[in-house]
Formats: structure tokens, C-alpha cells, sequence
């Protein structure tokens, strides 16, 4: 077919559409994750504040994933939603889309809600617990630091759309689908940023304030507990909200982080939006 | 004054890409072709027929009339043409032609003798075509074929094609040395064996401290290019070799100037210029048969560019925003070319047939420098590439009676294998395209003095080979053209008009002061031009030519910025002989006249106009001869370049951050003396 | 110089065809608090001044991610990225100072932006001396006088919401300083001072009530930027 294609293009000397090809796109979490963040050492990334967390937990519903050409016109898009557990290992597959062998500049997709979503390396569950919650994130695990212990369940409704994804490399816009191969693509998901101390400008991460927050002391940080600290009552300089309204407290804060958790073949970028 | 050389007629089989250097002096005249009256051609330079209105040939009266400093200087002899330099004097000028902004020469296929000039995948814009290296006294003419429909245009014809041709118009040995204003200091030497001018040694030493701060340069240069008969071939090959270093005063801030708080001709940024070097061969054979030739040449090109420059000020970083960028590029290609005759149906069916390939070898690099101290960071860019072309052309042409029918093809295939050792995650990378172009022509002569035609073309531009993606069909930048032109040769003059159009389906801008690029989507480009060549008397010489043009963008109608809408140049000399005392006396005087008008800049902005006035005055006796120049002639304060882009030149104060406008200053007057020595 | 880096590659914010120079004007207006603060407090006689130098229009949009230079990619550890904004081109400025009369009323003339055409995205307002803000606030039975500021701010409040598409319309750019949002934080209970001598409460650096106000100011939420038709 694809000879054909070529030969006919030689014939009429006229541009022609290219062949169909595939383009597959995965999620991960990452080592973060599937691992645990740990306490920063030296130059190696992690908390600040000594603490170390581990997820056994990590549910996402993605869905939407879109390409469309430089002009906006869609190629492909994935119907329906799909659920992961990123602490299982991955990458797992979320979508193949086929689409003409030709870049395409508009990639994107969402975590939000589906009370339709699919299961994939789900429990059941766990498919049943994020549709119970209207959930499109449910992070579960646990925070150390020198003998204490501090576990998390958190649900989160956040419904983004991340939109004009790029990677994060010279000319990484989009996609670029090549004939006779099949492209991967990686929607990546950073576990990280749930505990970032800035919504704006330069962060760090930190758990103290959220292990601190734990007011009945069952080692046990619940999002209502978090909505209880006032980000008044935390040091200058840390949890700044910049440019993102009605932030009080810590809940809203990790509420508003969770909107960047969406990534692009690592560690490119996406225009998060809500939805 | 230079002796005359007579025109080469209806020598329409030099090509560039995929065409040959035939040997010169020696033209081929397609049989049924109906050709007109020779007469205008022996007598007027600087006109050829050809297969469009906008195909001309600049001849040695025309190169000679006015003060030509370099290269460059000639090239702005081609209708429509502006040059501009903006980094000193050894950077590849930006250009304009047609309604493009060719940038260093992403829309214009230079080629002298046979030996590309652009560079692909150049780090520092598509096309960098310099010339500073080329020897003006050893151009003997510059053919110009204006659009793209010729088959043998190649890569970056998107506008035209400039050829230059090789020959040292006196035989024997010239010496000749000039200085003149800011200290610019120029030995010259060449030596011409035989009556054929195209076999020639020459090589320049020139240096200046330039006419404003951080503008010195000096630059050597060798050039040589034998022809030689054996048996019934002829053989050709040409060498050269250059190597130069040069300061840049970067661009003025407008407001500065404006405000008093900057000097005209001053620089800023610290550490700006560059360096470049150039060593050139090739080696060509034309095989002649009974009805038909065949031509063969290789050629390898090895040139390095160093080049720093800082058009931002301190607008991203504290430290000054400098950029070095760095190419080294070996190019080796072949052609083969072949012309035949063929007899169909009582008609004689003219048929060219040429395979191209170059390969392309480049390593680059591009990292920031402070301006403080010129320190350089590390490499943002490191890329190896590895650039290859294939290419296959025909046309074929039938002229029945008074018409011509002209119809051509081209397919062009480009591998690109990158290697980006910074800041790629796949670093490896290999991308391959194809594209096929259509060309069509038809002819009518009417009478003995008029000919028509219409011309269809379609041109492209090959790829910036670090922004492919790996397995990326590559894309070319497609450019679709057409022209209506008429020629009219009467009475000692030369007349040639077109009307010609273009449309490019995804263009971009590529604003190289800055280095972004903007997708504008489809362009659409249009206009008109008038060429003139005369000798209304002996001894006068008048060359001119008008072109209007417009771009925009379709889908907007805004228009593209930086084009140039109306290029004037004028070119004539009055030259004679006198006797005085038994004694032999030639003398020329001359004048060429420039006038651009003011072009669109980005955000509604606009140039200035552009007028200048450069003369000549030579006299010789024997083999004694004193040239002098004056360019810019009324001292005319004039912008060479302008630009609207943001930059910060006062660090640590509240400055403005819009868009500016930016000048580079053009030349002041200059005089310079010129003795030669003809031996 | 990664952002350098960043921005010469990359940037499709340079030079657009379309685009033309304009200018328009730019109005400030106060908008005195209307509600209690978070803790309940009442606040009247709301005064004092706000002393800016300089107000930037960009085209970066507020919450894009930020883009990432190849050089940040290779040398920085993985995941180590924050921030969410990146500035991009410089759309429009007013590089007048002024000083702002907190005490309200009808909109002031701030001056003439000078400014190009185009989609804006944020707003960067430049600190001149800072803001210093008097007033009471009122909780049941207990009334603080109070008188604070932040004096000669180093950074600029950048990433103020500004998202609109700049043509040659005529029009007007307000901006709206709350004084309700940038208070709403302070818990004028927790001052970690006494009343000074003309009875004025100042705000301890140390105190809650101080966290809230300097948070209240470098929320960016405090300056709303709105488009005003003719």
C-alpha cells in the first residue's frame, strides 16, 4: 500500500497524503511513584525537610487524549476513559491512536472524572473507589522521617486538561509520526508535586507542615486536617499561592497542586487547564 | 577602464545544480530554436535571451561601470536585489529579493563557477551564503535567473538563482593596489595566460579598521580556474582558498541614537564579530558529440564560521545575552549533466538531463558569552550532520516556428542523520524526504524585436536538519511560481518586463536578531520589474532596473515584514579615448545610482528609504591605470539594516522591554584610489 | 542563560506580521473592603498608599507550565521543577511611577501604556517604596487601629491574571486593587504588638497577622486587570 502511495506520488508529481501510521501513548509514574520520593541528599532531588514518602496508591483516570495538527485539526482522539494504579509497574498503554504519518503540533489530555472509566492494571476496587468518590485522583501511602509515620488517602474531584503538550527538548512540540514506525509517547504523571510548597516561582518539597497538620495524632494526614492550617500560620516564604485565588489553607494548596501533575514524555510540559 | 568583451549570445546551458559551466565562451544554439537578432547581444552587455524575462546576464561593462568593493557589490547589480550586512564586514549579507527576506540566503541559490555557496542546516540561518571570499576582478559575469523555473534550480531557489562566472578580463599580469578612507588597504594580483579569460589566477589582501568602532576586518584570498582543451574535451578546474577575521558592532538602539545617548556609527555589545575560512576544488569535463554533450563536474567545499553576536543586550540575562555559534561544514557533490537534440516530427526536440549529490558533513556548536568578559557558557548546541542530496532534472524543449514550448521536472531526495549531544533525548536522529517540482515555459516571438513569455515553476527549501524529528518525512518549504515577461530589443536597448507571482504553503519568519520563528501558514508574494540595458552612444553604457513587490500573509493580508517593495539601482559609465601628446589616454567615468524604498517592519513599523549615489573615475595609459571611487557619494546617513526587536542595553535600570527599533549604520563616504599595474 | 537559551530557540513570541504599536490608557481604581477577613474582622477607614514604578504586560499566560530549556533538561535532577509561568515577550509597559491613595474613590488615571497589539496573558507590577496600609478593624467588642506595610519590595509582582486579545479596539485597562483580598488573610488579633503612642497597632514581622498581610500582598489575586470597551 505504501509503495503504491509513493509510486503514485511519482506519477502525478503532486503532494499526497502520507500513510496511516500508529502512535501509542503511555502513562507512568515514574520512579517517584512506583518507588517513593526520598529525603534530598546533597544534589539528589527530594524533601527538604527530611521527610520520605512512598505511595501504595497512586489512582489516575486519564482520558481525552488528542492529536491534532499545527491548524487544530484532530487526528485522533481516545474515546472513553481509562483508570491506573501508577504504583503497579509501568509504563502501561493508554491509547493507540493511528493518525497520517506527519507531525502534529496539538497533543493533549485529561485527568478528570469518569464514572465510565475502564480498568486497565486497576483492582476493581480501587475502579469502584474513584468512581464512589467522583475521584479523578486517589493518592494512598505514607510519609517517614526518623521514626515517625505519617499516612495519607487523599481523593481529589480536579478535573484538568492538559493542552499543547511539548517535550521538553528542542522542536518537542507534539508529536511526530513516522512512516513504518510505531511512536510512544509518555504521559507522565508526577507524584512529587503534591508536595510542592509553591504555586508559583521556585519550590521545594516539603512535608512537615502536612505531617504537623495531623491534629488527632492517629499518624494519619486526612485532607480535612489539612483544610484546618492556615497558610498564615506557616513560615514566610513557603506555601505562596502567586497567582491562584482563594487558597487558604493546606487543603486548597494541594487541591491546586494536583493540577500539575500531567506531564509529557517525562519531563516536558503541558498547558494545564481546568475543566 | 576594462577592455570590452564581447557577449556570449543565446548561451543558455550553464547551469547550477544539476547544470554545468560549459566551457564558456563557446555557446550551444538549440536547433529550431528561433532566436533574436543578434545584433542588440554583440552590442549591449548585460542581457542574454533565456527562458523567462527574468533571466539576465550581468556583463564585465556593467560589473565595471561603478565602484564595487567586493562580491557583494555585485550582487546588488541583480534586479530587485537589496544586500544588507548587519555583523561587520565578513558575515554573509542578509538578502531581499522578490518579496522575500532571503535572510543569509535561504531564498537565493548562489553558486560561483559550479561551487555552491549556501550552506544547509547552518547554524546560524538556513542558506548562509557568504561571499565575502570571491574575488570582483575575477568575475567575469553574473548570470541571474530570477523565480524558479528552470529545472537545474536547485536547493534555496526560491526567489533565484545567482551565478557567478570566472575570468580575468585582461590577459597577462595586474597588479593593483587601493587605500582609501578608514585606513581600508587592498593588494590585488592576477594573471591571465592565454586570450581565454577564463583561465586566471587572483588573489586579494584586504584589510580596514571600518568606518565606526569595532568594525575592522582583513581577509586573503586566492582564486584560480584553468580551462584546457584535450582532444575534443575540455577540462576545467577551480581553487581557492580564503581566510579572514572580522568585528561586528552589532545594531543601534533607535531611541538611543535619538535621545543623543548613542553615536550613529557607534557599537553595541562587546566581543561581537567572528572569523571564516573557505578552501574550495573542483573539477569539471565537457565531453562534445555529434548533437549532443555531456558534462561532468565534482567539487568539494570546506569552510568554517565562527561567529559572535549580541542583538538582546542584557534582555534575558544579567551577563549580557551574546551568543557564539560555531559551523564547520565539508561539502563534496558531483554533477552530471547531458544535452541532446532529437529529431520528432520534423522538429527538433531539445532535451537536458542532469543527476546531482552532496553530501554535507557539519558540526556546530552555539552557547552564550557574557559581554563583560566574553566568557562563553557551555554548548546549548552541539550537533553533528550529516546532510545528503540526490537529484534528477530534465527539461525538454520544442519550438515549433516562432513558439517554444519549454516543460521540466525535478525530484529531490534529502537524508538528514543528526547528532545532538545536548539537550535531546534522542540524540540519534535520521530523517528522509522526496519532493518532485514541475517547470513549464512557453515562448512567442514576436517580430524581430519582441519576445513573450510565461513561466511556471515551483521552487524549495530544504530543512533545518536539528529540528527533524527522528523518522520525520522531511518537510521542504514549497514555493509555487509563475511570470508573464516580455523582452524587447531595439535600437542599442534592451528592454525586459515581468509580472510575477509566488505563494508559499507553510512559511515561517525566521527573525535571526532574536532567533525566533513564526508559522504564518500560507504567503502569497507579487510584482513587477523592469530592466534596461542601453548604449545610446559609443563609449555609453546604461544599465537599470525597477521592481515593486508585495508579500503578505493569506490568510491576514498582513504584510511580511523586513521585504523589500522598491528596489531602483542604475548603473551607467561614458568611456573614451583620447590622444594627447601621440600618447594613448582611456578614460571612464561612471555613476551607479541605488534607491530602496521603505520596507515593512514587524508591529506596523517602517524603514527608511534609501538613496545612494556611488561614482568612479578612471584613466589609463598603457599599462598604467588610476581608479577612483566614491561610494555614497553625498555622505547620505543611511540605516543598511533595520529591525524591530526587544532589547535591554541599560542593565540594573528600568528600561523598556517592547519591541524597538534597531539600525545598522551604512557606509559613510568613502573614497579610494586604485593603481593598477597591467603587465 | 537557559532561559537565553530558552527563548532563542524556541520562542514564538518574537516578531509577529501582524501585530502593530498602540497605546492605551490605564486607570487604577481601590476597592475598599466590603467583607470581614477570614478571621472576622471588620475593617473601616481603610488608608494609606501604594507605591508603584512600573506596570509590564506579557503574553505568558498564568498556570502554563514552564517551559524547559535542553540545558535545564541535562543538568538538573529529575523532577526538581517548579514554577508554573514563564514571562515570554513584553507586550506592553508604563514605566511612569505612582503613588496610589488607598483611601479610594473614583477610578485615577495611572498614564498611557505604550504597547503592541496582541494576545496578553499577565501583568508584572513594579515595586517604587512598597504599600502602607492604615485602618481599624472590628471583631465584636475588640477594635485594632492598625498601621503596617511592606517597605521596597526586591521583587516585582509578577504573574498578575491578564488574559485578553489586544486589538485596536479602543478601550481602557483598569486596574482594581482589593483591598478585601489583600487584607482577607490578616487576623488582626494575632499582631504580636501594642498600640504605639497615637494608638496605631503596628503588625510584628513575626506575627500571624503580618504572615497574612505580606501574603495578601503578593497575591496577585489583590490586582484584578480588566479590558474596559469605549
Amino acid at each position: 500500500m505504501h509503495r503504491f502511495t509513493l509510486c503514485l506520488c511519482a506519477v502525478t508529481l503532486a503532494a499526497c497524503e502520507p500513510p496511516i501510521s500508529v502512535v501509542k501513548f503511555t502513562t507512568w509514574g515514574e520512579e517517584y511513584i512506583e518507588q517513593g520520593i526520598p529525603t534530598k541528599m546533597g544534589m539528589e532531588a527530594g524533601f527538604e525537610d527530611g521527610w520520605a514518602v512512598t505511595f501504595t496508591k497512586f489512582l489516575v483516570i486519564l482520558k481525552d487524549v488528542t492529536v491534532a495538527d499545527g491548524q487544530g485539526q484532530v487526528a485522533s482522539k481516545q474515546p472513553g476513559a481509562k483508570a491506573f494504579d501508577l504504583v503497579k509497574k509501568g509504563p502501561v498503554e493508554v491509547y493507540a491512536a493511528s493518525a497520517p504519518a506527519k507531525r502534529y503540533d496539538k497533543v493533549g489530555y485529561a485527568i478528570a472524572p469518569d464514572d465510565n472509566a475502564e480498568a486497565t492494571n486497576i483492582e476493581a476496587s480501587d475502579l469502584a473507589l474513584l468512581k464512589s468518590r467522583k475521584a479523578s485522583v486517589i493518592v494512598v501511602g505514607s510519609a517517614t522521617k526518623g521514626g515517625v509515620t505519617k499516612a495519607f488517602d487523599w481523593s481529589f474531584t480536579n478535573a484538568t486538561g492538559y493542552e499543547d503538550c511539548e517535550r521538553a527538548e528542542m522542536g518537542g512540540k507534539g508529536v511526530v509520526l513516522t512512516v513504518g514506525q510505531e511512536t510512544t509517547v509518555q504521559l507522565t504523571v508526577h507524584g512529587d508535586h503534591f508536595f510542592y510548597d509553591q504555586l508559583g516561582g521556585d519550590a521545594n518539597l516539603r512535608f512537615e507542615a502536612m505531617a504537623n497538620a495531623d491534629a488527632n495524632g492517629d499518624n494519619r494526614v486526612t485532607l480535612d486536617e489539612l483544610a484546618v492550617v492556615q497558610l498564615t500560620s506557616l513560615p514566610q516564604g513557603q506555601y505562596g499561592t502567586a497567582s491562584v485565588a482563594n487558597v487558604r489553607n493546606l487543603r486548597d494548596f494541594v487541591t491546586q497542586n494536583v493540577r500539575t501533575i500531567g506531564h509529557y514524555d517525562g519531563e516536558g510540559e503541558c498547558v494545564p487547564r481546568s475543566r | 577602464m576594462r577592455p570590452v568583451h564581447e557577449g556570449d549570445g543565446d548561451d543558455d546551458h550553464q547551469h547550477l545544480d544539476g547544470g554545468l559551466h560549459d566551457g564558456l565562451a563557446e555557446p550551444i544554439t538549440d536547433a529550431g530554436v528561433h532566436l533574436a537578432s543578434p545584433t542588440p547581444m554583440t552590442t549591449v552587455r548585460g542581457q542574454r535571451l533565456g527562458r523567462s524575462a527574468s533571466e539576465v546576464t550581468i556583463g564585465q561593462d556593467v560589473l565595471q561601470a561603478a565602484p564595487r568593493t567586493g562580491a557583494v557589490d555585485l550582487l546588488r547589480l541583480v534586479p530587485g536585489l537589496v544586500a544588507s550586512q548587519h555583523s561587520g564586514e565578513g558575515k554573509a549579507h542578509q538578502l531581499f529579493l522578490r518579496g522575500f527576506d532571503a535572510v543569509h540566503g535561504q531564498d537565493i541559490e548562489l553558486n560561483v563557477a559550479g561551487l555552491p555557496v549556501n550552506a544547509v542546516s547552518h547554524i546560524h540561518a538556513l542558506g548562509y551564503a557568504d561571499l565575502n571570499w570571491l574575488i570582483p576582478e575575477a568575475v567575469r559575469e553574473v548570470r541571474v535567473t530570477e523565480g524558479s523555473y528552470r529545472a537545474w534550480q536547485g536547493d534555496f531557489a526560491v526567489a533565484g538563482t545567482v551565478r557567478y562566472e570566472l575570468g580575468l578580463e585582461e590577459k597577462g599580469v595586474t597588479i593593483g593596489a587601493t587605500y582609501g578612507s578608514f585606513n581600508r588597504a587592498r593588494l590585488f594580483a592576477g594573471f591571465r595566460p592565454t586570450d581565454a579569460p577564463e583561465t586566471f589566477a587572483a588573489a586579494e589582501l584586504v584589510r580596514g579598521d571600518g568606518f565606526g568602532s569595532q568594525r575592522a576586518f582583513g581577509r586573503a584570498s586566492m582564486l584560480a580556474q584553468l580551462v584546457l582543451p584535450v582532444d575534443a574535451l575540455k577540462v576545467r578546474a577551480v581553487v581557492g582558498s580564503t581566510v579572514g577575521r572580522f568585528d561586528s558592532p552589532g545594531v543601534v538602539r533607535e531611541d538611543a541614537f535619538v535621545a543623543g545617548r548613542a553615536g550613529f556609527f557607534d557599537a553595541f555589545g562587546a566581543f561581537q564579530g567572528g572569523a571564516s575560512s573557505r578552501h574550495q576544488v573542483l573539477l569539471g569535463v565537457d565531453v562534445p558529440g555529434d548533437g549532443h554533450k555531456t558534462s561532468a563536474e565534482v567539487y568539494g567545499v570546506l569552510s568554517e564560521l565562527r561567529l559572535a553576536n549580541n542583538f538582546l543586550g542584557f534582555l534575558r540575562t544579567p551577563g549580557g545575552d551574546g551568543l557564539e555559534q560555531t559551523q564547520r561544514d565539508g561539502v563534496v557533490g558531483a554533477r552530471l549533466e547531458h544535452h541532446r537534440h532529437l529529431h520528432v516530427l520534423g522538429q527538433t526536440l531539445s532535451i537536458d538531463l542532469g543527476l546531482g549529490g552532496r553530501r554535507d558533513g557539519i558540526e556546530q556548536t552555539q552557547r552564550a558569552f557574557r559581554d563583560v568578559d566574553g566568557a562563553a557558557d557551555a554548548p546549548t548546541i552541539d550537533a553533528s550532520i550529516t546532510q545528503t542530496a540526490i537529484t534528477a532534472w530534465t527539461e525538454a524543449s520544442l519550438a515549433p516556428g516562432r513558439w517554444r514550448f519549454m516543460l521540466g521536472g525535478r525530484a529531490d531526495a534529502l537524508g538528514f542523520e543528526v547528532l545532538d549531544r545536548v539537550g535531546s533525548s534522542r540524540p540519534r536522529r535520521s530523517a528522509f524526504g522526496v519532493r518532485f517540482g514541475l517547470k513549464a515555459g512557453v515562448e512567442r516571438q514576436l517580430g524581430d524585436h519582441v519576445r513573450l513569455y510565461a513561466n511556471y515553476g515551483d521552487g524549495f527549501r530544504s530543512p533545518q536538519a536539528r529540528q527533524l524529528a527522528d523518522g520525520e518525512t522531511a518537510p521542504f518549504v514549497e514555493v509555487r511560481g509563475a511570470e508573464l515577461g516580455l523582452s524587447l530589443d531595439w535600437a542599442r536597448v534592451v528592454t525586459k518586463l515581468a509580472a510575477f507571482g509566488s505563494s508559499v504553503a507553510n512559511d515561517v519568519f525566521f527573525d535571526h536578531a532574536v532567533g525566533s520563528t513564526v508559522s504564518l501558514g500560507p504567503s502569497l508574494r507579487g510584482g513587477v520589474s523592469v530592466v534596461v540595458t542601453a548604449k545610446p552612444l559609443e563609449g555609453w553604457l546604461v544599465s537599470g532596473s525597477v521592481t515593486a513587490a508585495t508579500a503578505r500573509v493569506t490568510t491576514s493580508g498582513a504584510l511580511l515584514p523586513y521585504f523589500a517593495p522598491l528596489v531602483g539601482r542604475l548603473d551607467t559609465s561614458y568611456a573614451r579615448s583620447v590622444d594627447v601628446w601621440g600618447e594613448r589616454f582611456q578614460g571612464q567615468v561612471g555613476l551607479g545610482l541605488t534607491g530602496i524604498g521603505a520596507r515593512p517592519l514587524p508591529f506596523g513599523d517602517f524603514s527608511r528609504p534609501v538613496g545612494l549615489v556611488d561614482a568612479r573615475v578612471s584613466v589609463r595609459w598603457r599599462g598604467l591605470e588610476l581608479v577612483f571611487d566614491v561610494q555614497n557619494l553625498f555622505d547620505s546617513r543611511w540605516r543598511d539594516g533595520e529591525f524591530t526587536f526587544a532589547s535591554s542595553w541599560e542593565p540594573g535600570r528600568t528600561a523598556s522591554l517592547l519591541p524597538a527599533r534597531h539600525f545598522t549604520a551604512g557606509s559613510p563616504r568613502t573614497a579610494f584610489l586604485t593603481l593598477e599595474l597591467h603587465l | 542563560m537557559n532561559r537565553l537559551v530558552l527563548v532563542l530557540l524556541f520562542s514564538s513570541c518574537g516578531a509577529s506580521t501582524d501585530q502593530v504599536r498602540r497605546t492605551f490608557p490605564l486607570e487604577v481604581l481601590v476597592r475598599a473592603p466590603t467583607a470581614p477577613t477570614d478571621s472576622g474582622w471588620t475593617l473601616s477607614d481603610v488608608r494609606g498608599v501604594a507605591s508603584f514604578a512600573s506596570v509590564r504586560f506579557f503574553e505568558g499566560q498564568v498556570l502554563i507550565t514552564r517551559r524547559r530549556s535542553p540545558l535545564d533538561w541535562l543538568v538538573s535532577t529529575a523532577h526538581a521543577h517548579p514554577g508554573h509561568y514563564e514571562a515570554g515577550a513584553a507586550l506592553g509597559e508604563l514605566l511612569e511611577p505612582l503613588e496610589l491613595n488607598l483611601a479610594g474613590g473614583e477610578p485615577a488615571t495611572w498614564g498611557t501604556v505604550n504597547a503592541v497589539t496582541g494576545r496578553y496573558g499577565s501583568v508584572e507590577l513594579g515595586w517604587a517604596t512598597g504599600v502602607r496600609v492604615l485602618g481599624t478593624a472590628t471583631k465584636g467588642s475588640e477594635s485594632v487601629r492598625f498601621d503596617t506595610g511592606v517597605l521596597a519590595p526586591t521583587k516585582p509582582l509578577s504573574a498578575i491574571a491578564f488574559e485578553h486579545t489586544m486589538t485596536t479596539a479602543e478601550g481602557t485597562v483598569r486596574l482594581e486593587l482589593d483591598l478585601g483580598v489583600l487584607l482577607s488573610r490578616v487576623d488582626f488579633g494575632k499582631t504580636l504588638s501594642t498600640p504605639d503612642a497615637q494608638g496605631l497597632t503596628p503588625l510584628d514581622r513575626a506575627s500571624p497577622a503580618f504572615n497574612g498581610f505580606e501574603r495578601g500582598v503578593t497575591d496577585t489575586t489583590s490586582y484584578r486587570f480588566t479590558w474596559q470597551s469605549n
